[in-house]
């Protein structure tokens, strides 16, 4: 690890205006703090010269020698494809399936001591266990 | 040093909204201020009351009982603490 040097930087990236609005919406729950400099790329409807721009900015921008966290809404889809692109030659994880818990988790960890793939794996797990199906009466 | 101790009491979810996103992110930031480990129990499950996925998970609505339970050397500060910001509805009463 490079330590000193800020932690990791994250990268959030999703269709439509869906990570800067799930970002906020983090933001809003866990207050000030951890996930204040967490950048969002907001996608719109897919792959244009103005998001492969965005994306190559922001992932050079975040990447503090730690490494970048890149996290996004659909696996395989242009948002995650074109930012594996742009990150390529960098200490990158991608984590696919963004949510909301997946944020909270990202709060509550030192980026500063955990490698790219270490994040991505407890914020996948978090996530994973948030997915749920229960009968409503189940919740009661 | 001090010894490790356990307290556990059964407190009400008393504000409207339940224990929702906002106020559990206030319940996890305050124990995580401790360096006991805490748990909340509602019927049988029970989550680790420093993680905000864990303590979403027991959805609990306005006039949900859950059991709060602390282990550690500061386990009867981390209690009252914690008990003291349910009663009062997370601040949002």
């Amino acid at each position: 690890m490079n330590e000193g040097e800020g932690g990791v930087g994250v990268v959030v990236v999703g269709h439509g205006m869906t990570a800067s609005q799930l970002l906020a919406a983090g933001q809003a729950i866990v207050g000030p703090g951890a996930l204040d400099d967490v950048v969002a790329v907001d996608a719109g409807v897919g792959q244009t010269p103005e998001l492969v721009a965005a994306l190559a900015r922001t992932i050079a921008a975040v990447d503090r020698g730690s490494g970048v966290l890149l996290m996004v809404d659909l696996l395989g889809a242009s948002p995650c494809t074109c930012g594996l692109r742009e990150g390529s030659g960098r200490r990158l994880a991608l984590i696919s399936g963004l949510n909301l818990a997946m944020l909270l988790k990202l709060a509550s960890l030192d980026r500063s001591r955990m490698s790219p793939t270490e994040l991505a794996a407890a914020c996948a797990d978090s996530a994973l266990r948030a997915v749920s199906v229960r009968a409503a009466e189940e919740m009661r | 040093m001090n010894k490790a101790q356990e307290v556990a009491e059964e407190v009400e979810i008393v504000n409207p909204l339940g224990l929702h996103a906002r106020a559990a992110s206030k319940l996890v930031s305050l124990a995580n201020k401790f360096q006991s480990d805490v748990f909340l129990t509602k019927g049988e499950t029970e989550v680790n009351a420093k993680s905000m996925l864990g303590v979403l998970m027991l959805a609990c609505a306005k006039g949900s009982k859950v059991r709060l339970r602390c282990v550690g050397v500061d386990a009867a500060a981390c209690n009252e603490a914690l008990v003291k910001l349910v009663r009062a509805g997370f601040g949002e009463l």
